[in-house]
């Protein structure tokens, strides 16, 4: 090759970087709670241990809504397997409507409901309650006027838990975002997250791992401590962490639960990094420091054998201490750094995480937040033998 | 064939690979820029408190989600108003009637307090803003890495109580302290108060005698390669800059841009809510900061932001107001359309009596300035915080609120340079 050819060659290999560079982005497809979506995930609904969850739902285009929702029993069995048991109904929103309803209650069509009461405003149809002992979640996926799913990307939400104290926590639906152009495909009961920067697909690939800042299960809150010292005798203000985790993969045609196990890389302000791990069968709420010890002991009096707080507090002897690599007798530091990683070819998760704030006396307050995510499912497992790994949720087919 | 001939041909091919590799990528549908659910190089904490009287403070937590060394570089921005003729007190505009001397009005205030630390690999680290952290974990072990990490620099405590007010942390460079392409931070602020019961006064006030509530920080994302040019003005969306992707101007944006609508759900004021275990009513705070700061010349921002609020209830009933942000801007949800404090808040289109049903939705849009440079989008970002008043006394809960799209124009950042 001549030298100017060469030099032609170069040139021209230049022109085509330059163009290729002028392309970087930020672009992103995983789930989300800063935007609306076509599948709402309410991860944790309560209505159990003096707790009750108000749902709060908005359709956020200008065009009419429909969503066909499912309420999720993840409460123990008899043999403490998961319940499973799936209850489903539909909501209408018209343009740019906000509804809202108490899980407990569940919301009536009444248009006599008065002013300013529970019920005002166009009731989005009928919302079964749930059953006393609920725990589980809230799924809505976004359907046309004929149900067929449609990814319309309109649907926004939150969840209010409130306690019989009066104390409340906060978090956002997560939403699972459609391809418009493909979403509803054939089969259209069965939705296919899939959609991921390097695959075009139905709806949003679930997070390959989940970002979860939290302080070390069991450290005193440091604010009791300073203002309020009497109320932190000897460290008693502990702060605890629950963790709560649902598949991505749902099929509500056979009454499939999805089963999923996810490794915790632990890293501790010392930089010390620690693991753990644990499946999450349906639906799995834990606190931290009960991921890798079931079970602890009273902080104070004898010492007796615990599985809650609630037992050490009903007896009046502290809190339930556990030797989790979670706690902070193993972490020595005030906060961590936890990334959820399911294993393998298992499916994504989508998660909340939610705070208590204990005083001495055993009474709390809560606070929630949403976990935050890297990569998507789909993409890291594509160059695995047997992947990409395809969540799917499976809705009843109509008949 | 001409060098320049060569050039031409090359960027056509490269055109023409483009054309056909965006045709065949996939559609990423997640038109954001800022981001509650992702790492990224600058954090927002929108609200932050302490008042040691109240048994108050916020939790800060802030990780390097990386393997590798980083550093920091953080503001806080104390916004605590003063009173015109008593300039030692403090006062908001719901109480300037009665803790300022007679005449006095409420000036606001924008003071900052930059500090720098280093994070080493997916390190944590959590402080009180009442305290602040005089010493990192790290300052003197090292870490776990190869080669061994060591933490930098301190947190300064805020300078004033009761503090109330915003912090913004940049990623920058280890070396050169300049700001990065890289998104590796994650945060998340608690606002605890805590009090003995049952007068809980200091304290929180109810039975528990303690209260909390919970935000992650606001993530702006770096646009990776895009951080040379002028260092200390951070460019955040601006022309062209759609999603992220940007053309070859000669200032082009370097992080993606603020949305457009901010949209969140929320109680009208004076709902009462009756669930399975209790009643409680509800009122709500929202926060609003602007995305633009100049932390450079340590000036506010200069003309007030207009902020049009559209509000949708139950029955679809649209209603409509606004206010002005200059650099902060904290108010109860009744307080935007009417005065400040309890007088008039039966009359707010955010009151449950004027609005017939508990819950609404709202949507904000900031009111762009002149296109002049194509940095006056007076950009905004906000959390919402509610209290709930039941007999167990109040609790608190806050949320983030969802965007949608980003705007044309950008805004600007301006630090000042190590």
């Amino acid at each position: 090759m001549s030298k100017a050819l060469g030099m032609r060659c170069v040139w021209g290999l230049c022109g085509v970087l330059v163009s290729v560079l002028a392309l970087a982005s930020v672009t992103r497809a995983e789930v989300s709670t800063d935007v609306s979506g076509s599948v709402l995930v309410f991860p944790k609904v309560v209505f159990a241990g003096g707790n009750d969850t108000v749902i709060e739902i908005t359709n956020t285009s200008n065009n009419m809504v429909h969503a066909h929702c499912f309420y999720v029993n993840g409460a123990p069995d008899s043999r403490g397997n998961p319940l499973w048991q799936v209850t489903d109904f539909s909501i209408w929103l018209t343009k740019q409507q906000p509804t809202h309803w108490v899980v407990s209650a569940g919301r009536q069509v009444n248009p006599a409901d008065s002013f300013g009461t529970d019920g005002a405003g166009l009731d989005p149809g009928a919302v079964p309650p749930v059953v006393p002992g609920f725990t589980g979640e809230l799924k809505c996926v976004q359907v046309d006027a004929s149900g067929t799913p449609f990814g319309g990307n309109n649907l926004k939400g939150e969840a209010v838990i409130t306690s019989a104290s009066g104390d409340v926590s906060k978090h956002n639906a997560v939403a699972i975002l459609a391809n418009p152009d493909l979403a509803g495909g054939d089969p259209a009961n069965q939705l296919l997250l899939d959609n991921t920067p390097e695959h075009d697909g139905e709806y949003n690939s679930c997070a390959n791992q989940l970002y979860l800042d939290h302080f070390v299960d069991g450290t005193p809150d440091p604010v009791v401590q300073e203002f309020n010292e009497g109320a932190c005798t000897d460290g008693q203000c502990p702060i605890r962490t629950y963790l709560t985790l649902v598949p991505c993969t749902q099929d509500f045609e056979n009454q499939l639960p999805a089963e999923v196990t996810v490794q915790f890389a632990i890293v501790n302000e010392m930089e010390q990094v620690f693991s753990a791990s644990t499946t999450v069968d349906c639906w799995l709420t834990t606190q931290l420091s009960s991921i890798d010890a079931p079970t602890g002991h009273c902080s104070e009096g004898v010492g007796a054998a615990c599985t809650s707080d609630e037992q050490c507090i009903g007896l009046s002897q502290g809190f339930c201490n556990r030797n989790s690599v979670f706690s902070v007798g193993t972490l020595g530091t005030g906060s961590a750094f936890t990334r959820i990683s399911p294993v393998d070819l298992d499916g994504g998760v989508i998660g909340v995480a939610e705070e208590y704030h204990y005083v001495d006396s055993g009474a709390s307050a809560r606070a929630a937040w949403n976990l935050q995510q890297t990569g998507n499912r789909y993409d890291a497992t594509a160059d695995l033998p047997g992947g990409p790994v395809v969540d799917a949720i499976t809705l009843p087919e109509n008949f | 064939m001409s060098t320049k001939m060569g050039i031409w041909r090359g960027a056509l091919a490269g055109a023409a690979i483009l054309l056909a590799v965006g045709s065949a990528e996939a559609r990423v549908i997640d038109p954001t820029g800022v981001t509650t659910n992702e790492t990224a190089a600058i954090l927002l904490y929108p609200l932050l408190k302490a008042n040691p009287a109240d048994g108050q403070d916020t939790l800060i937590q802030l990780t390097n989600t990386s393997e590798f060394l980083t550093k920091v570089h953080c503001f806080y921005t104390n916004t605590n108003g003063h009173c015109s003729n008593a300039p030692e007190t403090i006062c908001t505009d719901v109480d300037v009637s009665t803790v300022c001397p007679l005449g006095g009005q409420c000036i606001p205030g924008w003071q900052e307090t930059d500090f720098r630390l280093t994070l080493t690999k997916r390190q944590p680290l959590s402080w009180s803003i009442n305290n602040g952290l005089s010493s990192l974990p790290l300052a003197s072990t090292p870490g776990q890495g190869s080669p061994p990490q060591f933490n930098e620099g301190n947190i300064p405590p805020v300078l004033e109580v009761p503090f109330t007010g915003e912090l913004l942390c940049i990623q920058v460079d280890v070396t050169t302290e300049l700001p990065t392409d890289r998104n590796d931070l994650k945060g998340e602020a608690t606002i605890v108060e805590s009090g003995a019961p049952p007068d809980n006064a200091p304290g929180a006030d109810n039975i528990a005698g303690i209260d909390a509530n919970k935000y992650n920080a606001i993530g702006i994302k770096a646009i990776e390669g895009r951080q040379d040019g002028n260092p200390n003005v951070l460019n955040i969306g601006g022309p062209d800059a759609e999603y992220g992707v940007f053309d070859e101007d000669s200032d082009p944006a370097r992080f993606v841009g603020c949305p457009n609508v901010l949209t969140l759900n929320h109680f009208f004021d004076g709902a009462n809510v009756v669930t399975g275990v209790g009643s409680s009513t509800v009122v709500s705070d929202l926060v609003i900061v602007p995305c633009a700061n100049d932390f450079l010349t340590q000036t506010a921002n200069g003309a007030p932001t207009v902020v049009q609020f559209l509000v949708y209830n139950e029955f679809e009933q649209r209603f409509s107001t606004s206010t002005s942000v200059q650099c902060f801007k904290e108010t109860q949800l009744s307080d935007i359309d009417t005065l400040p404090g309890t007088p008039g808040n039966a009359f707010s289109i955010y009151s449950v009596g004027v609005e017939g049903t508990l819950t609404g939705t709202s949507r904000l849009r900031s009111v762009a300035g002149p296109n002049v440079d194509g940095y006056d989008a007076n950009g905004i970002l906000a959390i919402i915080s509610e209290t709930w008043t039941g007999p167990g006394g109040d609790y608190t809960a806050s949320a983030n609120v969802q965007f949608q799209g980003s705007r044309e124009q950008g805004d600007q950042i301006k630090i000042p340079l190590p």
